[in-house]
């Protein structure tokens, strides 16, 4: 969500620019500054918020005197979360910038003494100790340049091509021997390529009893994990269970279900397949 | 010799060969240049093209038949 910084005697929102130049110390801020998400119950036009009587009555707002500290320490902030590795040196996130002013509210300005903003922030603190979980395991992508010759290219390029033929290769049985294993269970998965559309039907009735139609239904989350469940039932690991299920169903379904498995490992699991556990 | 950007994974510098845009994720392959069989494949990480996120199986197998697709035709 967009966060907007606006001056609250006038209601205008500040530029990006200004508030660049008020976060690094080039520019005085002209009044005290209210803090607000985006959302519909602001009424901005041409860069004002008309409403600005109503709209800082529920906002953060850091006084005139305080502005220039309060930005001070989101710049130390972010610092320090830049020597943590926690976020990109280049810009402080609108997020990031969100969250400072958050705290500091809390700390300084005693914005959220209700039990119930309490609450939410602690929430948003679990969310954002979350996210940077995730941000510590990403890896960031610098622009450094450097030369490389090109055979050295066309060898990593060539390695690339062979390694993933030969793991569509694997995929394909591995998809074929799901498909039987889940089948054998009164389990089935059609996939709808021209909507982009995922049936199962999970131990069905009609099939068990002879019809030929089993009853599919688009795929769920539920209906994903009762799939993970029959593999698991059957002697898959966790690894061998999502790799299977990968095979026929398409990555936007299959969030729930993860490994922690590197890079590497997956390739491993991949090319070496001869037939999992098909066989217990 | 061709200028590419690197990333440094566990004190290995990778450098990138391309990125293809598939219909949910960017994907970025990386070769090393000591070892070409040692290769990488990230996607962008919340669709941030500073950051590269580890891919899940689904992910890889797009990964691969976009490679294919672009340089097998």
């Amino acid at each position: 969500m967009e966060t907007i910084f606006y001056y609250v005697e006038t209601g205008e929102i500040l530029s990006k620019k200004e508030l660049s130049g008020i976060l690094y110390g080039f520019v005085a801020p002209r009044g005290s500054i209210g803090v607000v998400n985006k959302n519909q119950t602001l009424h901005i036009k041409d860069g004002k918020i008309e409403n600005v009587n109503d709209v800082q009555k529920i906002t953060s707002v850091i006084p005139k005197e305080d502005v220039n500290d309060v930005f001070t320490d989101i710049v130390n902030l972010h610092n320090e979360q830049v020597k943590k590795g926690y976020v990109g040196k280049t810009q402080i996130r609108k997020d990031e910038l969100d969250e400072i002013v958050r705290k500091y509210s809390l700390n300084t300005l005693g914005k959220y003494e209700s039990s119930t903003e309490v609450v939410e922030i602690h929430h948003l603190d679990r969310t954002t100790e979350a996210r940077r979980e995730k941000i510590q395991k990403t890896i960031q992508r610098r622009k450094t340049m450097k030369k490389v010759a090109i055979a050295s290219v066309l060898a990593a390029m060539s390695a690339i091509s062979a390694v993933s033929v030969k793991y569509a290769i694997n995929i394909d049985k591995i998809s074929h021997n799901t498909y039987d294993v889940l089948t054998s269970e009164h389990c089935y998965i059609k996939n709808d390529v021209e909507h982009g559309k995922t049936y199962v039907a999970i131990n069905d009735h009609n099939k068990l009893y002879g019809s030929v139609n089993p009853d599919y239904q688009e795929i769920t989350t539920e209906s994903l994990n009762s799939l993970y469940e029959v593999l698991i039932s059957q002697g898959y690991t966790n690894e061998e269970a999502v790799i299977c299920l990968s095979s026929l169903i398409p990555s936007n379904y299959m969030d729930s279900l993860s490994t922690s498995s590197s890079f590497s490992e997956k390739l491993d699991y991949v090319l070496t397949y001869e037939s999992l556990n098909y066989n217990r | 010799m061709v200028e590419l950007n690197v990333i440094n994974i566990n004190g290995k510098e990778y450098f990138e060969i391309e990125n293809i845009k598939g219909k949910t994720n960017t994907y970025y392959y990386y070769g090393n240049e000591e070892n070409p069989d040692d290769f990488k494949i990230y996607k962008a990480a919340d669709g941030d093209e500073f950051f590269l996120e580890e891919l899940n199986y689904s992910e890889l197998n797009e990964a691969f038949q976009l490679f294919n697709e672009k340089h097998h035709k």
